[in-house]
């Protein structure tokens, strides 16, 4: 959705909706013109008004031709001959005393009304406004050289006058365009300002979770750690970190790597190296299900399901209690759904405000941002289960039923 | 945000402000021409006081038109649409009945005129496709009383051609007031999707370059505390109990940091640049649920071009404002107050397009303004 449009294009989009539908209401006049004719033509068999259709005609054509190329040459084309038209169809119902009497002096008015509004407005008013003035005077002498010449009484153009200061007011309001350019100026601002701010959001919700995955567990495994040295694997980790953090563009979105086959999309994906990198920390970790789901998940979703698991397997590690966790994989076309099961301890999510960050950043935020969700279920004393949703693409490898245990992926 | 109706006031809400002055003046111009007629007319009518409730009825459409696109009440409802034309509607009959548009020559076409302008008049407001049902249907009425009337009233007029004379114009302009909705319906959409390419192929330089300037911001707070103890360790290839209290210590503050950055909302972040001070403890935003995120991004722009005006109203006491999000059955609802005086119809009037949009993002709006303080309350779904 949006605000609008920007300032500068309003006069020229509001013009050139005027004049479509100047253009239109031109076009119905003559249709009724003709239709009106037509049934006293069937009405009255002696007259001869059929003729009144030949200028009815050329002057529908020359419509048609301004509408669809509005060029000067079109516009005064149409104003020279059609003046001349609506002499001939007024001429033609004059010089017959009986049409006259019935048929409604609106009617001879008609064609006046449609050379007025067929020039329709232009963003800069000056030209167009005085094309319908002068299809104004020039449809009125027509009709009045022709009541005059045939001895027919004339009445006042009460309604193609009316019709002009409509036409008149239309064009000076789209020529003035809009009264509100600072206000309309402000709100795209806005707009963009707002759009700027929820992209750096994303990216700042990204970076949050990934300093949270990282330094802030890298700190806690840190302060937890045994005075003493440094274990090999710690080291690792950390180093591992720190190169990310400090290294070149760690927020932009990774290269797409080969699509193979399916063992090899699962071993490559983030979900799989969640696991892996749990299970290096000391968590004994079951994955079960339809592993080769994760292959028909888009990159930025697979990362986020990737690192959502580590960030559920790590409080697995830290807070359950148990060495003990199972991971399932269920897809269908539409989604992928992971569950992460542990019987441990449990939680009560309330209790947790105090370091709610794991969970709503790397899990729920950062699941939610790539389109998926998060729904959890813990009972202290019970363990705990999350489920992650996150959407699919369209299939692209053969779906395989797997079963993995301590990392080896056994196929049925 | 309610679902917003395909409509050149709903996709473009400043212009149903903007429109007031060309939507008066055209529909001045039916009281005029009908007055005038009336005052010429009134002594031949047969019944000169049906004659005047037909005039009181088109009047009633007009004041019923100026009231209802009147900004402060935006949106049109279909509702307004069809009163308006149910009047129209019954201005024509009263009329007929009251053989003020018996006229040898039948050309008091009026009503049908002021039926087909009442549509355009109408046109910014409410969908093309409306507009062209309601037009086509009001115009096959109109024809039907024409014919009716042409029965009933002697005339010399042929009765298909008082049929064209009366339908004609209304089916006219009401066509021309759908062409007129759907042409400025799709600029938007032109608009739009040339925003929505543009968008896309400046997106990716101007993610790169954020997260550049985050990945900065955040490395610049990690070089400060974190790379150094990290260091240290990898250095030393063992960990001491300073070690320790320290890693505790910057965790805790980062989380903390975190924690508060994760916590202000898109409104807050934008205050941020006006409050002197910036947001501190005592933020203006009141969102005990956390949930402003839930406001779509065009009800965002414009609180935030709403916000952007208060702040540069010379009378505005930044201190004093407050907004709060709350709860209520399922829906958000918020709550903005401020001292301000304004003192003037300039000051404001410069708020008025600013209202005026959010009005139409958020039907049902309520708006007080007294001279020193301003008050708005809506409410929306979840996005």
């Amino acid at each position: 959705m949006s605000l609008g449009l920007p300032q500068h294009l309003v006069p020229a989009a509001v013009a050139r909706s005027i004049t479509n539908a100047f253009s239109v209401a031109a076009l119905v006049h003559l249709a009724a013109t003709a239709i009106a004719t037509l049934f006293l033509q069937a009405a009255s068999p002696e007259l001869a008004l059929w003729p009144a259709l030949l200028p009815l005609t050329v002057l529908a054509v020359l419509m048609i031709r301004l509408m669809r190329t509005r060029i000067t040459r079109n516009l005064v084309a149409l104003l020279a001959v059609g003046v001349v038209c609506t002499y001939l169809i007024a001429a033609t119902f004059h010089s017959q005393p009986s049409a006259v009497e019935r048929l409604d002096g609106y009617i001879i008015a008609m064609p006046t009304l449609a050379l007025m509004l067929a020039p329709g407005v232009a963003a800069r008013i000056g030209r167009t406004t005085a094309a319908s003035v002068a299809a104004f005077f020039g449809g009125c002498l027509a009709v009045g050289l022709s009541a005059v010449q045939h001895g027919v009484v004339l009445v006042p153009a009460v309604v193609p006058f009316g019709a002009l200061a409509l036409i008149t007011m239309l064009g000076v309001a789209a020529g003035r365009g809009s009264s509100l350019a600072s206000a309309r100026r402000n709100l795209q601002r806005a707009q963009r300002d707002e759009q700027l701010a929820s992209m750096r959001s994303g990216i700042e919700l990204k970076a949050a979770a990934l300093m949270h995955d990282t330094v802030l567990n890298d700190l806690a495994s840190l302060a937890a750690a045994p005075v003493g040295p440094l274990d090999s694997a710690h080291r690792a980790q950390v180093e591992r970190d720190l190169a990310l953090l400090l290294g070149e563009e760690w927020l932009s979105e990774e290269p797409e790597g080969d699509q193979q086959d399916a063992r090899a999309e699962w071993q490559r994906s983030r979900l799989a190296s969640a696991i892996e990198a749990a299970r290096s920390s000391g968590l004994h970790v079951d994955s079960t299900g339809d592993l080769t789901a994760v292959s028909r998940l888009s990159r930025e979703s697979a990362k986020a399901l990737g690192l959502a698991v580590r960030q559920c397997l790590a409080n697995v590690l830290e807070h359950s209690g148990t060495n003990h966790a199972e991971v399932a994989v269920y897809g269908t076309d539409a989604e992928v759904t992971v569950m992460v099961v542990d019987a441990g301890r449990g939680f009560s999510e309330s209790e947790t405000a105090g370091d709610r960050m794991g969970l709503r950043h790397s899990v729920r935020s950062r699941v939610e941002e790539a389109g998926g969700s998060v729904r959890l279920w813990s009972t202290p004393g019970k363990g705990t289960s999350v489920m992650i949703r996150v959407p699919a693409e369209a299939p692209t490898l053969p779906r395989v039923n797997r079963n993995v245990q301590g990392g080896q992926v056994v196929t049925p | 945000m309610s679902v917003r109706e395909l409509t050149q006031q709903q996709l473009d809400p400043a212009a149903g402000y903007e429109l007031r002055r060309p939507i008066l003046l055209m529909l001045a111009i039916l009281p005029v021409l009908l007055v005038t007629l009336a005052v010429v007319r009134f002594l031949n009518s047969s019944s000169p006081v049906t004659a005047l409730v037909a005039i009181a009825l088109v009047a009633t459409a007009c004041v019923v038109l100026v009231v209802v696109t009147s900004p402060s009440r935006a949106p049109v409802s279909r509702l307004s649409h069809m009163l308006v034309l149910a009047l129209a509607l019954a201005a024509l009959l009263v009329d007929v009945a009251a053989g003020w548009s018996t006229d040898p020559n039948g050309r008091n076409n009026l009503i049908p005129i002021a039926i087909g302008v009442f549509t355009l008049v109408l046109a910014p407001f409410r969908p093309p496709r409306e507009l062209a049902v309601g037009g086509i249907l009001t115009a096959i009425l109109v024809g039907a009383v024409a014919q009716l009337h042409a029965h009933v009233t002697p005339s010399t007029v042929l009765p298909g051609v008082h049929v064209v004379t009366w339908a004609g114009p209304v089916l006219a302009l009401s066509l021309a007031a759908a062409v007129f909705g759907f042409s400025m319906l799709r600029e938007l959409d032109r608009w739009r999707r040339k925003a929505a390419t543009l968008r896309l192929h400046t997106s990716p330089v101007l993610r790169q370059e954020m997260s550049r300037a985050v990945q900065r911001d955040r490395v610049s707070v990690l070089d400060r505390e974190v790379v150094p103890l990290f260091s240290r360790v990898l250095e030393r290839g063992e960990v001491t109990e300073e070690d320790q209290r320290q890693a505790r210590a910057i965790a805790e503050s980062i989380r903390t940091i975190m924690v508060a950055d994760v916590d202000r909302s898109w409104l807050e972040s934008g205050l941020a640049r006006h409050l002197p001070g910036g947001v501190g403890d005592q933020s203006p935003v009141v969102d005990p649920n956390h949930i402003a995120p839930t406001m779509g991004l065009d009800g965002r722009a414009a609180m935030r071009a709403l916000l952007l005006e208060l702040f540069r109203s010379p009378g505005f006491e930044p201190a004093s404002l407050r907004i709060v999000f709350s709860e209520e059955r399922g829906q958000v609802r918020v709550a903005l107050d401020a001292r301000v005086h304004l003192a003037d119809r300039a000051s404001r009037a410069s708020l008025d397009p600013y209202l005026a949009v959010l009005r139409v993002l958020f039907p049902g709006m309520t708006l007080k303004i007294i001279p020193s303080s301003i008050r708005l309350e809506f409410m929306y779904g979840r996005s």
